[in-house]
């Protein structure tokens, strides 16, 4: 017990390090804000003039340091309506992400788990094999695909070509010689739901997998058609998977900036992308932690909020050993 | 008693993928309100004849009469056949009624009527008032009960059971047989049991088909079975026996252990080689210098083992050891001789599985 307990070491100086002592950090910068130094001016004999700082030094330059204050300040401009109006775009990007990722991950799980599907670990690899490749490159592509002199939209403009009727109903229809498809909404949801597609089909898999098969037998022996054995069965016992994979999509989608920045080409900017900014170009950090937190809160909510519909399934343990 | 055919298997054959036979050809006739069971060692195809008429497994070739329409090709669901599975398979996500009611409620029936059918059930049961229990707080007899309720509700014509009782200790094995028994004859459904013990066999069924390596080697009454066995691997299966080869010297007289018996089988021809079957309760030990027993195999008590009952006594007789039951115990080097009654000998013809059994019989001398 003594040598188990000590393997937690390592991990435990991990958390403290990279975990805690960053999070009380992100707090600490989070409620607090730069001020000048207070000082008051002070004329001198010779008409010179020298500032009195606040503990009672006297310097003769004007001061220039800053000082760090307790404050609420960020939080009350973190309530903007710009800065809210970005977290609901966020919030709404990021569940249409996870949806589209739900609708269509689980029919993917569903058949690899079957038992008459030949192969499934051959094809979860065919699935997990882009994400090993690096995730810019696997954006650029999307970009390339998409852009305006892209793949895609030189096929199109080649079939307009060699196909007049498909050229005139096209025209007919007020689409452009070019289509637009990058920079905007639905190119930063695609680009989501391609990179975190896989984070919702794995654990539904693993799930739906796991379910005694015999207990799909006693459902159709007791009268149940594939479809109900669905609804009743299947269904109620992928639900843990379904939480898991819904967290591990939504919980990026939420904080992502990157997807936002190249597919949405800045157009599109999240409250991930204001984050950023706000340790880049902005560089006010005190504000950068404020939002942390805000989007922290939110995202506990999203969890706890989550966790309690986990609690209405009564025997989630158990589902998840059968 | 009069019984109509309910079920009727013919020429079943299962081949599965990897070319392994389950089945070569069963034939078997089910009548109603009758608790047959197939008996055998594992991988011999009781299970899969079993899933077979659930519906659960499509044979490669045959026919599955049911009530006369042939339903090998029906799923499941449309099936009125129910299956208690060998692990239960409740669902446990729901609760003991609603897993009773599982099947009620998928045929959307009034759910006051189902509330007052899952109570008689559960008392049916023995589980009276604990509709809403979870099942897993319940012990392995009581998710078994459970699970023979959630079938018996939906009033099936025929209730399949696979080895329900393989998961319970011997003395809830025990009390769980007599109620399976009390269950069928009160709910007056057929039952089709599958087990490889064959104690439970004999005690709870009507009929049973003993199988080996997808054949029903023989089928019949339990006493039949005992009694009767047509080949000398039913008579290894069920119960302790003796089994030796011997010689059909012609009719009403078989010669084994170097000795002529008279027995009551006929029809094998002349000199004929046999298989014979003592069962241990059959071989009487009288003294050696008993006149009544001259001309009898001569033997040596080897062990003797107090059983409750009677004692379990092994007998070196030339090269064979028999076994035998007796409530009157001999010493151990007691010279004996062997007696046994014509009607105890019984004759069967040698089968392809002889070999093994008689080998098998002859180790214990060693």
């Amino acid at each position: 017990m003594k040598r188990n307990k000590a393997l937690i070491v390592p991990f435990a100086l991990w958390a403290v390090i990279f975990i805690v002592i960053p999070l009380c950090l992100i707090v600490w910068y989070g409620v607090t804000v730069e001020e000048p130094v207070a000082y008051t001016e002070i004329a001198l004999e010779d008409g010179q003039t020298a500032y009195q700082l606040e503990d009672g030094t006297v310097v003769s330059e004007k001061p220039w340091q800053k000082q760090t204050v307790v404050s609420l300040e960020n939080f009350k401009r973190m309530l903007e309506p710009t800065y809210l109006k970005l977290l609901l775009r966020s919030l709404k990007i990021a569940v249409i992400t996870t949806a589209i990722c739900l609708l269509l991950g689980y029919p993917v799980a569903l058949i690899l788990s079957g038992r008459d599907f030949k192969r499934p670990a051959l094809w979860l690899m065919l699935i997990i094999l882009p994400m090993w490749m690096n995730f810019l490159l696997r954006t650029y592509s999307w970009m390339s695909i998409l852009e305006n002199s892209g793949i895609l939209n030189s096929w199109i403009s080649a079939l307009r070509e060699a196909v007049p009727a498909f050229d005139a109903w096209l025209e007919s229809m007020g689409v452009g010689k070019r289509i637009i498809f990058l920079y905007n909404e639905n190119a930063v949801i695609l680009g989501m739901v391609y990179n975190y597609l896989s984070f919702m089909i794995m654990p539904i898999y693993t799930v739906i997998e796991k379910i005694d098969r015999s207990l799909l037998e006693a459902a159709a022996d007791l009268g149940a058609s594939p479809a109900r054995s669905f609804l009743r069965v299947t269904l109620p016992y992928s639900l843990p998977g379904v939480l898991e994979g819904v967290t591990m999509v939504f919980v990026p989608a939420v904080t992502t900036f990157v997807i936002s920045q190249l597919m949405g080409g800045g157009k599109v900017p999240l409250i991930g992308d204001i984050i950023q900014n706000q340790f880049g170009k902005s560089s006010d950090w005190h504000f950068g932690a404020t939002l942390s937190l805000l989007v922290m809160v939110v995202v506990l909510a999203f969890m706890g909020a989550l966790r309690s519909m986990d609690k209405d399934e009564p025997d989630r343990k158990e589902v998840r050993i059968l | 008693m009069q019984h109509n055919t309910i079920l009727s298997i013919r020429d079943l054959r299962v081949v599965f993928e990897d070319g392994f036979e389950a089945l070569g050809g069963v034939s078997l006739d089910i009548r109603e309100n009758e608790f047959v069971t197939l008996l055998g060692p594992s991988g011999c195809g009781k299970t899969t004849l079993l899933r077979c008429i659930g519906g659960f497994e499509r044979p490669t070739a045959g026919e599955i009469l049911y009530k006369g329409q042939n339903i090998v090709s029906l799923p499941p669901y449309k099936r009125n056949i129910n299956t208690v599975f060998q692990r239960y398979a409740l669902f446990p996500h729901l609760n003991v009624a609603q897993n009773v009611s599982f099947g009620p409620d998928l045929r959307r029936e009034d759910k006051k009527k189902t509330a007052d059918e899952v109570a008689r059930m559960l008392a049916l049961v023995g589980l009276a008032g604990f509709e809403r229990r979870k099942i897993t707080s319940l012990s392995g007899g009581q998710q078994q009960r459970v699970a023979i309720a959630r079938a018996l509700i939906n009033r099936p014509d025929v209730l399949l059971l696979d080895e329900p009782l393989g998961a319970l200790d011997l003395k809830l094995r025990r009390e769980m047989q007599l109620e399976l028994k009390r269950i069928q004859r009160e709910s007056g459904i057929t039952f089709i049991f599958v087990t490889h013990d064959q104690e439970e066999a004999l005690t709870m069924s009507d009929r049973v088909a003993v199988m080996r390596a997808g054949q029903i080697l023989q089928l019949g009454t339990p006493e039949d079975i005992y009694n009767e066995p047509q080949s000398a691997y039913v008579a290894d299966f069920i119960g302790d026996s003796n089994i030796f080869a011997g010689t059909m010297v012609r009719d009403r007289l078989v010669r084994f252990l170097g000795c002529t018996f008279p027995c009551v089988d006929e029809g094998f021809g002349t000199q004929a080689d046999v298989d014979v079957v003592l069962r241990p309760e059959d071989v009487k030990l009288k003294p050696a210098d008993d006149p009544a027993a001259a001309g009898m195999p001569e033997g040596v008590v080897e062990s003797l083992l107090f059983k409750g009952v009677h004692y379990e006594m092994k007998v070196l007789s030339g090269e064979s050891v028999l076994l035998v039951h007796s409530t009157h115990a001999r010493p151990v080097g007691t010279r004996v001789r062997l007696s046994v009654a014509p009607e105890d000998i019984q004759v069967m013809r040698k089968s392809d599985c002889s070999p093994d059994v008689l080998q098998k019989h002859a180790q214990r001398a060693v």
